[in-house]
């Protein structure tokens, strides 16, 4: 769990969705980063240790899934839990968590609280940190 | 004089893979092909001027016979090899028209299993007993090749024929597109067919039904693409003909003995239309599979649109809904009121489009065949309830109660709960939606090996001329006036998903007092997960 202030990295190529989706958390006090593709955010997770990612599927260049699996065969990064955040429908989605040994997915667009489930799951809020 | 070998006859020999020599009328080997020089043990050079009674010595007064008769022949014989095997074969002889004295082409082919011991009858029927096999497997344009190779070998070696040919024509141009041989002296002949005119017989054959018998045919016509190098015999030809289609032509090469008997001729009649009815199933089965496979691609495009489409319009709806949420939470400062108004009816709006891109999603998913039930055993009863809990809160603002009647004893049905749970819910969202006081009423019921379901409100009611086009999609219940916040599409998905259920749906109303939405399932399920 997170050590000082809890960060959290958002991997996709809409600017505004990067843009929108961290605000709630910031206002919580996780530190946001972000990234606009997937070799984006490998550098920036290798660099900075995210507590949590969340990884868009659809992207041009690599896909979200070839990212996870990168992620996951990369030893400084396999135990950085991945949620996939999709627009893609629900019935497709469960094979290819599975597929890229993905740790969850929240769909899009998300519920306010479904998104904070998932970073309740995985960090600590960042009042009660260390 | 020598016998002719000429040049025809000397490149089959030295073509063909199958064991085969040419002989003079005295019997004496002339040329020995590779095969039989492997099959024997004997060298080339031995085999020249070898009396072919040496190699078939048990057949030496019938092959004698054979050939002073002139005739093309089929004999079972036994071959001796060089280290003194004996093999069970048969042969197949012919002579070219055009050498004199003739010299003959015999093929030494491995005996069939136990054919000596078979009766003609037999035979015959183990034959049609191999087309209809053949007739009930599935075919494409390979199998239909193969289905055509496999017909002449057989009539050939289990028919008794010297040489088979079956030619399927295009329906319309009446072209050749497909040919296939079997038999001694058979050669390819599709290149002869491309440059000119197919032969007199075959003509003739294909322009009446009944058996065409062609005495000595290659004196008669330009030359029979099963003859090549045969000798003297019989052709008989029929066109491929079932239930009123023309499917091409066969031509057969026999004895001039078998082909001028009746029942020999009906017989051939009989192997024909068996040959022509598996050619009409391979059609229907190959249509049947390509309208399959047309099918599968199109519901297959379809899903890949739908995706494309749905990630399309929900990536957008992701930062305008966030968006929206942390506006109208403060997370972004406090608004004044007149702010907090506008945003407000924003996110009533956005909710309204992110819930129309949700159900235009699920509607042509159960339209287009892509949605799969999930059917287990469920207490209708209980979807009832879990129908009521979920819009109870909907109910309490407008101060209507819900009722529920599940009767006494539980109504047990094979279904998708969820699914049906979602019915029930839009239905009953429409009855609140349209009930402004009083009550709506859920009830199940048993009624003849059928569960029925209804949803009554005592609201506004639909005009009778809108019923007949409710269920259709964007036909929002009611009058123009009152649309009442529908997205009129839920009755679609209602429709939809009890029909996927193989049951049916049905509304009474009348203005001013109400209407009762009815649908009825079959209490098991035919279509389980089939989704079809």
């Amino acid at each position: 769990m997170c050590q000082e202030k809890c960060k959290i990295l958002f991997i996709d190529d809409a600017p505004d969705i990067l843009m929108m989706s961290g605000i709630r958390l910031k206002k919580l006090g996780y530190e946001v980063l972000t990234a606009a593709s997937g070799d984006e955010g490998i550098k920036i997770a290798e660099e900075s240790g995210p507590a949590l990612i969340f990884l868009d599927i659809m992207m041009p260049d690599k896909d979200g899934l070839q990212v996870c699996r990168e992620i996951k065969d990369n030893p400084s990064l396999k135990r950085i839990p991945v949620i996939l955040f999709t627009a893609l429908s629900e019935d497709t989605i469960g094979q290819k968590v599975a597929e890229s040994r993905a740790d969850g997915y929240l769909t899009k667009p998300f519920e306010p609280e479904d998104l904070l489930e998932k970073v309740n799951m995985y960090c600590n809020p960042p009042g009660n940190a260390g | 004089m020598p016998a002719v070998l000429n040049e025809k006859l000397k490149s089959f020999i030295e073509g063909t893979s199958s064991p085969a020599f040419a002989a003079g009328p005295d019997l004496k080997i002339l040329l020995a092909g590779a095969g039989l020089i492997e099959l024997t043990g004997y060298s080339a050079k031995e085999l020249i001027n070898m009396p072919a009674s040496k190699l078939f010595p048990n057949a030496e007064k019938e092959l004698k016979e054979a050939v002073e008769d002139g005739f093309a022949f089929n004999l079972n014989a036994s071959l001796n090899t060089r280290d003194g095997r004996r093999i069970p074969v048969l042969l197949q002889a012919a002579a070219p028209k055009d050498a004199s004295p003739a010299a003959y082409a015999i093929l030494v082919q491995p005996a069939a299993k136990d054919e000596n011991n078979k009766s003609a009858e037999k035979i015959l029927k183990d034959f049609l007993g191999i087309i209809r096999s053949i007739n009930s497997s599935a075919g494409r344009t390979a199998d239909r090749k193969k289905f055509l190779e496999h017909a002449c070998e057989n009539l050939v070696r289990l028919g008794g024929y010297n040489s088979a040919w079956i030619a399927l024509t295009a329906p319309g141009s009446g072209k050749i597109f497909m040919t296939a041989e079997y038999g001694f002296g058979v050669l390819p002949v599709e290149d002869d067919l491309k440059r000119g005119e197919l032969c007199y017989c075959i003509k003739q054959a294909m322009e009446q039904s009944p058996v065409l018998i062609i005495e000595n045919p290659l004196s008669s016509c330009g030359g029979c693409p099963v003859s090549t190098i045969f000798g003297k015999t019989s052709a008989m030809a029929q066109r491929l003909e079932f239930a009123g289609r023309i499917y091409g032509v066969i031509n057969v090469h026999a004895h001039p003995d078998i082909a001028a008997d009746r029942k020999e001729q009906d017989r051939f009649s009989e192997i024909v239309l068996t040959i022509s009815s598996a050619l009409h199933n391979l059609e229907l089965e190959e249509q049947r599979a390509e309208a399959e496979r047309e099918t599968e691609k199109t519901r297959q495009m379809k899903s890949d649109f739908l995706s494309l489409i749905s990630h399309r319009l929900r990536t957008p709806l992701t930062p305008v809904n966030e968006g929206i949420n942390i506006l109208v939470e403060g997370l972004a400062g406090d608004l004044s009121p007149e702010q907090k108004s506008i945003i407000s009816a924003v996110r009533r709006n956005a909710a309204q489009l992110t819930k129309i891109v949700e159900k235009v999603v699920e509607l042509e998913k159960l339209q287009g065949g892509m949605e799969r039930l999930n059917v287990s055993l469920e207490d209708a009863g209980k979807i009832l309830e879990r129908a009521k809990e979920n819009l109870t809160k909907d109910a309490m603002l407008k101060n209507i109660d819900i009722i529920i009647d599940a009767g006494d004893a539980p109504v047990r049905i094979e279904m998708d709960g969820d699914k049906i749970a979602e019915v029930l819910e839009l239905l009953l969202s429409n009855a609140i939606r349209h009930t402004e006081k009083g009550s709506v009423a859920l009830s199940v019921s048993e009624e003849e090996g059928k569960a029925v379901f209804s949803v009554s409100d005592t609201g506004s009611g639909i005009p009778e001329e809108n019923l007949p086009v409710i269920f259709d999609r964007f036909e929002t219940v009611g009058s123009p006036g009152r649309t009442a916040g529908g997205a009129g599409l839920g009755l679609s998905i209602c429709r939809e998903i009890v029909n996927l259920h193989g049951g049916g749906i049905s509304v009474e109303s009348r203005v001013g007092q109400g209407s009762t939405f009815r649908f009825e399932l079959p209490l098991k399920n035919a279509s389980a997960g089939t989704g079809e």
